[in-house]
């Protein structure tokens, strides 16, 4: 029995110092990330756009008179609810932080919100939840999103088809909510602006050959096909046995198709295809794009910019009530991040602390062009990005 | 006091150790969320040994019956949608009745007829009507608001009833597939049950009329009070501020209406997961005792005797295959009541999130660490491998830390290993597997009555 109480004191020691002490003049806010699951590739840049963030803050010298603050991280697995919500009750009972940056799936972030926000009373964001369901969960007003909704992004999607004279199309969608939601969304807008669905299937993440799901979609008749589906997964290999097999040439995306990943594969081959991803004033994603190139973040993937804004809020928030206090940071996030007050963009955040500092006020644009609406959700802007010359191009924001 | 007893003894209290050390160490509000899903997994152990400790069935296809009670939960406990049952309701009823009608007519005619192609013919005949009827119906409940309902929704009963729901759903279905592939040897029943499982996970992503599929149905409503209510209650107000009284009166004035909101939500928070604490301890410990009478019973060493030598077993007259499928539908039973409480506990009903890694073969690894074949083992398996699942990331963090504390701040592998601690999880379940297997091969609670 002395081995088993020799292994269990270990353990138990391990465990009770595993919380990793900061100074006390460092602010903590949690990052509550799916770093292991089906997003862990996603996950990485994100977080490192929110320590470019944090770093930002605490280099000014300004941030409540110079202290700092610092992302601890959290797994929220993405898929697991349970482990989510344990994760984020060890971050704010535990680590003690004031806000929460996260999670990243939509299932995880409506256990969290209703489980550990609201009652907690602690500011959730999260960076890259677009169920349109979660504009319903209960959170008592502490869960905000940074990442648009998924139904207007069909909606908008929708229009620029029409726009384009685009009348018949067959869809695929990721069976996720994320599929399954943008296609809903788009479906029923396309529909009512008079256009014509001839095919909507959906399909599977993971599988080594889509030239099945091909064959039925083409089987339609509609000559350009619509993904809602991930770059990494199904989506590519859509694409990959529709050339393959030449059954549509023209393909029309969202955001989670749109990477130089997909012309580096394919190049030229989809010259003339299109989609939306988030993305506000060329202006905003101008500054952004610098200041992320420079510091090594690739913002070739979706969220990274999302997750900088959302870093920035909170840590605004905090300045804007002159206080690390949760209730103060949930009392003033609107504000910093809506109009009236000076426009601040990415990497000026220095400038956007020391207004607040002196009581003015600020209206927080960022990479993303953050607007929230009354249930803490941005109304999202989107670029519309058309592949020219084998390279996606920003053409129009909508 | 016998080896065995001392073990049991020993194990639980340290189980019991690490988890107060988390409580006074950590917070009491993680300790206790640990404790609640550690409950959970303990019961969806206890299915598993049921099948494989008891009677040798190797099923890993426990992700679809744990997903069929979390269905249940929303069958049961959410509002109904008034506007889809009207439109579609009726229809899918209609629907349900010919498919069932053309299932039990060709039973009907193979029993009393033995004719294949009279049976083929009525078959296919059920299927194209009640195709005809289900296609309407399930497109018109879809079409009602997609985006926040597109089903039917639940009975809006308590959420209580779902867990008995959930285990007569579960057993319900293992009946079914119990039929169909119990007769097959261990290995191939490993392989039909996975397969099945999945099935089960893809028919639920996919009818949205059901369940929303891939949308997620979140809100299922609780057997205990909110957080947010009882934050507002004035009975609890006045509890929380009597018992922090001491602690309150030493802080100045001005700080003392923050320190009780805190205490207020952090009081809250404990309230209501002592709640749940006690309502998934009940349900195990009926478990437990149910599973123990029946282990112990001449049904008990019936089932070893048959999971130890089948060709003996039947050879004395024992019926195999019946005791089999009894065995597989009480065991999927069970954790189908583990999957209802889950989906009750977590609030929500996320198709998605059903993989075999969690779903699967933790559990697996919750029977096999504990000792199959023991209740009690079980319990504890499930206990120590949640515990891990979830603080094995503070404590790899903290390994991260201390082992690379010697190298520069931005070292390139101190970096690495902080940011990718998230890891040693996986790493971590692994290593406990190895290392119990080496050194007690039976499992922390080895099986007390294998000799008969």
């Amino acid at each position: 029995m002395k081995k088993y109480l020799t292994i269990i004191v270990s353990c138990a020691i391990v465990i009770s110092m595993a919380s990793v002490s900061f100074a006390a003049d460092t602010i903590k806010v949690g990052l509550l990330a799916g770093f292991t699951g089906p997003i862990e590739s996603l996950t990485p840049p994100m977080a490192a756009a929110v320590d470019l963030a944090f770093s930002e803050i605490s280099d000014s010298g300004v941030f409540l008179g110079g202290k700092k603050i610092k992302a601890v991280r959290g797994d929220s697995t993405c898929i697991d609810a349970a482990a989510a919500t344990a994760a984020a009750e060890r971050l704010v009972t535990v680590e003690k932080v004031v806000a929460i940056i996260g999670p990243s799936c939509s299932g995880t972030s409506a256990a969290v919100a209703t489980k550990v926000s609201a009652p907690n009373g602690i500011t959730t964001i999260s960076s890259s939840a677009t169920s349109a369901a979660l504009s319903e969960v209960k959170d008592n007003g502490y869960f905000f999103r940074t990442a648009p909704s998924d139904a207007r992004q069909g909606q908008i999607l929708a229009n620029i088809t029409m726009n384009k004279g685009i009348k018949k199309v067959a869809i695929t969608y990721t069976n996720t909510d994320y599929g399954k939601g943008l296609s809903e969304s788009f479906g029923t807008e396309y529909k009512k602006l008079g256009g014509k669905i001839l095919m909507i299937s959906s399909h599977e993440d993971g599988k080594a050959d889509y030239s099945a799901e091909v064959g039925t979609l083409s089987a339609s008749g509609a000559s350009d096909l619509v993904i809602f589906g991930f770059i990494d997964q199904g989506g590519k290999g859509i694409i990959q046995a529709s050339l393959d097999s030449g059954a549509f040439d023209s393909f029309i995306f969202t955001d989670g198709m749109i990477g130089p990943s997909l012309t580096k594969h394919f190049g030229k081959a989809l010259n003339g295809s299109y989609g939306t991803m988030p993305g506000g004033e060329s202006d905003a994603t101008k500054k952004w794009k610098g200041i992320a190139k420079s510091s090594g973040i690739a913002i070739d993937g979706p969220f990274r910019g999302s997750s900088y804004d959302t870093a920035a809020l909170i840590a605004l928030a905090i300045q804007a009530g002159n206080s690390a206090d949760k209730a103060s940071i949930q009392k003033h996030i609107m504000g910093v991040a809506n109009a009236p007050g000076e426009k601040i963009y990415a990497g000026e955040l220095k400038k956007a602390l020391e207004i607040l500092a002196k009581g003015g006020e600020i209206d927080y644009v960022g990479a993303e062009d953050i607007e929230f609406n009354e249930i803490g959700e941005v109304f999202g802007a989107y670029q519309e990005m058309e592949i020219i010359k084998g390279e996606f191009v920003s053409v129009k924001v909508h | 006091m016998s080896r065995y007893n001392i073990r049991v003894i020993v194990s639980f209290s340290m189980m019991l150790f690490l988890l107060l050390m988390v409580g006074f160490g950590q917070s009491w509000s993680l300790c206790l969320s640990i404790v609640n899903l550690c409950l959970i997994s303990a019961i969806m152990a206890m299915g598993v040994n049921i099948q494989w400790g008891y009677a040798g069935l190797f099923n890993v296809g426990i992700m679809g019956f744990t997903a069929l009670g979390g269905l249940s939960a929303v069958l049961i406990s959410k509002e109904s949608i008034k506007e889809a049952v009207s439109a579609g309701g009726m229809k899918m009823l209609l629907a349900i009745l010919i498919f069932s009608l053309a299932i039990a007519l060709g039973l009907y005619i193979h029993r009393k007829f033995k004719s294949k192609g009279l049976v083929i013919v009525v078959l296919l005949a059920g299927y194209f009507i009640t195709r005809y009827f289900y296609l309407d119906a399930s497109q018109t409940i879809e079409a009602i608001n997609p985006a926040f309902a597109g089903y039917l929704g639940g009975l809006e009963l308590p959420v209580l009833l779902s867990w008995i729901a959930g285990g007569f759903l579960a057993a319900g279905a293992a009946w079914l597939i119990g039929k169909i592939a119990l007769g097959l040897r261990t290995d191939y029943l490993a392989i039909a049950t996975l397969g099945i499982s999945e099935i089960i996970i893809a028919i639920i992503k996919n009818e949205d009329w059901l369940s929303r599929g891939v949308k997620n149905v979140t809100g299922i409503p609780r057997p205990v009070p909110y957080e947010i209510d009882l934050q507002q209650a004035d009975w609890f107000k006045e509890l929380v501020a009597k018992f922090y009284a001491g602690s309150l009166d030493l802080l100045p004035v001005s700080e003392q209406a923050t320190a009780l909101r805190d205490y207020l939500s952090e009081a809250s928070i404990v309230f209501v997961k002592l709640c749940y604490s006690g309502l998934f301890l009940s349900v195990l410990l009926l478990i437990i005792i149910l599973a123990g009478l029946a282990l112990n019973s001449p049904w008990g060493r019936m089932v070893r005797a048959i999971r130890d030598n089948e060709v003996a077993a039947s050879a004395m007259g024992k019926n195999v295959k019946q005791r089999h499928l009894q065995i597989f539908v009480i065991g999927s039973a069970i954790a189908g009541v583990s999957g209802a409480m889950l989906a009750t506990y977590n609030g929500q009903f996320t198709p998605g999130s059903y993989i075999p890694l969690r779903y699967t073969f933790l559990i697996w690894v919750m029977v096999i660490v504990g000792g199959s074949g023991n209740n009690l083992g079980s319990v504890v398996g499930g206990f120590l491998i949640w515990f891990l699942w979830i603080e094995a990331e503070p404590v790899g963090f903290w390994l991260a830390d201390l082992s690379t504390s010697f190298l520069e701040k931005d070292n390139y592998l101190r970096q690495h290993l902080l940011n990718n601690a998230q890891y040693i999880r996986l790493i971590f379940m692994g290593a406990v597997l190895l290392v119990v297997m080496r050194f007690s091969p039976d499992g922390i609670l080895p099986e007390t009555n294998k000799k008969l």
